[in-house]
């Protein structure tokens, strides 16, 4: 696994973190974890930086009922450590294609419905 | 002790009717199980004001302080389910499953086998497969999300009144404690929704 930081910015909207949009960067993949192993594996969530850059500039920044409402929550995701506002993060990206960045004590969810090609999966 | 009238409404002092018509949506031909939430709102008026804009919802409402709201005739459906079903026999008992069928689709990616399981699940009847939106009422507890692990502890008192309206309901429609899930029971949601439900 390649563990240098990407370290080109990703302007999103971090609602839980600030009111305006805020570039996070250096985004370092750290790992995969699953709940249910047999089930949701490595594969579902197959990004590397680049990809997971990719995934918070493309999905939507959303509150927890329209995560509820709108995606599924898959038991495995990839999880990492960002830059936001020079402060270190903690991402996961979910095979749901959603998302989470916990900030101290706040956190954001995201979704994106338009990552087909980030997620494999969708287009088999 | 309570009663149904003639519209699907629970008749008690312990039920306060807030039906909104905006959350029906056609007949609900049986009601073979039950399925309880949590709403990620603060309070009952933020899921009722959600209510007046949307189509989802639940049948009944149970505030912190566990005064009880009817928000739904129990003789119409509503969308509180999900979009894809869990598969029981997976969860619950591997050997009632189709061995083949099911090797088949949990070789596919996650995003392909949910919605594979779930076409396989809806082929069966209740209880093999787990509840529907057309045989199930849902109960809402307010309660909000917290972060990716938990939502709020269900009260003392939302599940005291829980306990009553189970009870009341598993009269009228001959249900039984097997017939209760929570939520991410049945379909892909957070796990923590309505974690700490206690009904019987």
């Amino acid at each position: 696994m390649n563990l240098r930081p990407l370290s080109f910015g990703v302007c999103v909207l971090l609602a839980g973190c600030s009111s305006s949009h805020a570039v996070i960067e250096d985004i370092l993949i750290s790992g995969f974890h699953s709940d249910e192993p047999e089930r949701c594996r490595p594969s579902d969530v197959a990004l590397d930086e680049r990809q997971v850059a990719s995934f918070f500039k493309r999905a939507e920044p959303i509150d927890g009922r329209t995560l509820h409402d709108q995606f599924d929550w898959a038991p495995c995701y990839l999880e990492g450590t960002l830059k936001y506002q020079g402060n270190a993060c903690i991402w996961r990206v979910r095979a749901g294609a959603t998302g989470e960045v916990e900030c101290s004590a706040s956190a954001q969810y995201f979704g994106c419905k338009h990552c087909d090609d980030l997620f494999k999966a969708l287009k088999q | 002790m309570s009663s149904v009238d003639s519209e699907g409404m629970l008749i008690s002092e312990r039920v306060e009717h807030r039906r909104f018509q905006t959350i029906e949506h056609g007949d609900l031909r049986s009601v073979r199980a039950l399925v309880v939430h949590q709403t990620d709102a603060p309070t009952a008026q933020h899921t009722f004001n959600g209510y007046l804009a949307k189509g989802s919802g639940a049948h009944f409402l149970i505030e912190k302080n566990g005064v009880i709201y009817q928000t739904a005739s129990l003789k119409k459906r509503c969308y509180h389910v999900g979009r894809y079903l869990r598969s029981k026999c997976l969860a619950v008992d591997k050997t009632t499953c189709d061995t083949p069928q099911i090797q088949t689709i949990q070789a596919l990616t996650w995003t392909l086998q949910i919605r594979a399981l779930d076409r396989y699940e809806r082929t069966k009847d209740y209880p093999e497969r787990y509840p529907m939106n057309a045989d199930s009422l849902g109960i809402e507890l307010v309660g909000k999300h917290l972060d990716a692990a938990r939502y709020e502890e269900v009260t003392a008192m939302q599940n005291e009144s829980l306990r009553w309206l189970v009870s009341e309901l598993y009269g009228h429609f001959r249900l039984t404690p097997a017939d209760v899930y929570t939520h991410p029971q049945i379909s892909y949601k957070h796990p923590g929704e309505a974690s700490s439900a206690v009904w019987q």
